[in-house]
């Protein structure tokens, strides 16, 4: 049974490289658009590490977070921040928020991989 | 719609450094993107620099206004339209340059996603043909296997072989041996010729024995007879015997050099088949051999193409990054327009336009300050997991 991950990026090529880069190692991936659509994608169904952008129309990421982590379901799921943002600030509010880690792109396909395989196998 | 000299300097500055900023971020962005940028930042510069080559009439207006005496200059309200006209397409060009890059961006990523399964299927089919695992037959086995128990099966028949040639070996002698037991019962033979010989003898010395005694040695004389009568038949049975031993022995070295001709021959056929086996179960190894290798070198290329896909992955997410920026250029150019605006209110709005346009400037200044992308270059973004 392969580890389900979740995505959330208003990009649509970050969206696409993250997919290609974990679905290359097996793992399931299901995209969301912005932080509203992946907080539903995340309620309909059980991710086993979601990775979500910080800057996206509606909710952005850090209150995706919060509101995930309000969830039991997601009380101790990883959630990975996969940003733009670099500022010691920004990281230290995802922290706060619940947040696992903290990315800045551009990623390493090889470092997202092994990030993600150390966090859920 | 007339400006004065702050509010063009206001616009001019904030011109000036979109365009800086378009300038200087160029190499993040692709020779794509950098040939629309250009044509973009000279449009703002050229407004920048009509702007300060309007210094005259500025001075005009500014006193104009203040004083009340000359309210509008001519060329002023077509200033004002070409800036915002410029603004209006500048934005609309950002907006085609974010798609522009979208959309050849998706491909590229699409392209190398392609590339990199394409590169791992090969392989993986490289390798399956190396092991034999392509077929319909869910059996079916690779070509060296195949030799190898050809070459198994060969060596138990080789084996067998040379147990039957030593069998046969044994049989050989065991033939020469009979032979030689064959030549023992001629030579008894012979003796048994003889012995009859010397009974004739005898059995003629004792007739004319019998003879001389007259008619008291007739029935010694029949004795004699008879005894003459079954050394006869002795020697004929002895030569019979001889005979037929003799027609034996041929068929034994017959048959004895018939084994050695068959035992000979199954072991030359299968030696000289064993050695073509045995070359050409070398040919395959070293076959194998290269093709091991050149699967490790597939399987190299394969690695090190993973790697550059990798490294394009990671390059062209400068679209999201250029992306962001591009919004942010677009914020700026609001707030551009927004100050504008409020700016050619400000005779409308006298006594409250200070306190507006510094609340609202201060916000514009916050929101613009943060820069969503601090990155000056492609490598690879820090991890931290807290």
């Amino acid at each position: 049974m392969p580890k389900k991950v979740l995505t959330v990026d208003d990009s649509a090529s970050i969206r696409q490289m993250v997919t290609f880069t974990l679905k290359s190692a097996g793992y399931e991936v299901v995209e969301a658009v912005d932080g509203n659509g992946g907080l539903a994608r995340a309620q309909a169904d059980n991710f086993d590490l979601i990775l979500t952008d910080q800057n996206m129309p509606g909710m952005d990421g850090l209150n995706l977070i919060r509101a995930l982590r309000k969830l039991p379901a997601y009380g101790t799921t990883p959630i990975l921040m996969l940003t733009t943002e670099s500022s010691d600030q920004m990281k230290s509010l995802g922290r706060a928020a619940g947040a696992t880690g903290w990315l800045v792109k551009p990623f390493d396909p090889q470092k997202l991989l092994d990030v993600v395989k150390r966090l859920v196998g | 719609m007339v400006l004065s000299y702050p509010q063009r300097r206001f616009v001019a500055c904030g011109l000036c450094l979109i365009s800086v900023l378009l300038i200087l971020s160029g190499p993040l962005w692709g020779a794509l993107v950098w040939g629309l940028a250009l044509p973009l930042a000279a449009s703002m510069l050229f407004v920048l620099h009509f702007l300060y080559l309007a210094k005259e009439p500025k001075v005009i207006d500014r006193e104009g206004a203040d004083s009340g005496k000359n309210e509008a200059a001519p060329a002023a309200p077509d200033c004002l339209d070409f800036i915002h006209e410029q603004i209006s397409q500048s934005k609309l060009e950002v907006s085609r340059v974010q798609t522009l890059i979208q959309d050849a961006v998706l491909t590229l990523v699409n392209s190398f996603s392609g590339l990199s399964q394409e590169a791992a299927a090969q392989l993986q089919l490289a390798e399956s043909l190396a092991k034999g695992e392509v077929g319909i037959d869910s059996h079916a086995m690779s070509f060296s296997t195949f030799v190898n128990e050809i070459a198994s099966a060969m060596g138990s028949f080789v084996e067998k072989t040379v147990e039957n040639s030593r069998l046969a070996m044994l049989l050989v002698e065991q033939m020469e041996s009979i032979g030689q037991e064959m030549q023992g019962v001629i030579l008894l033979l012979d003796e048994i010729h003889s012995i009859t010989n010397q009974t004739n003898m005898l059995a003629l010395n004792a007739s004319i024995e019998a003879a001389r005694a007259g008619e008291a040695g007739r029935g010694f004389a029949v004795v004699a007879e008879e005894v003459r009568h079954l050394s006869g038949r002795t020697s004929s049975f002895s030569d019979e015997i001889r005979n037929l031993i003799n027609r034996v022995n041929g068929s034994v070295e017959h048959a004895e050099g018939l084994i050695n001709q068959l035992a000979s021959q199954d072991m030359m056929f299968t030696l000289q088949a064993r050695q073509r086996l045995d070359d050409t179960s070398s040919r395959i190894r070293v076959m194998d051999d290269m093709m091991a290798e050149s699967i490790g070198r597939l399987r190299h290329g394969v690695g090190l193409l993973s790697d550059h896909v990798g490294d394009a992955v990671r390059s062209l997410q400068f679209q999201d990054m250029v992306s962001q920026l591009i919004a942010h250029v677009g914020k700026r150019l609001y707030g551009i327009e927004e100050m504008m605006e409020l700016t050619s209110n400000k005779q409308q709005q006298q006594g409250q336009w200070e306190v507006r346009a510094s609340a609202r400037l201060a916000e514009l200044q916050i929101s613009l300050s943060n820069n969503p992308v601090a990155q000056g270059q492609m490598q690879s973004g820090s991890i931290d997991l807290f």
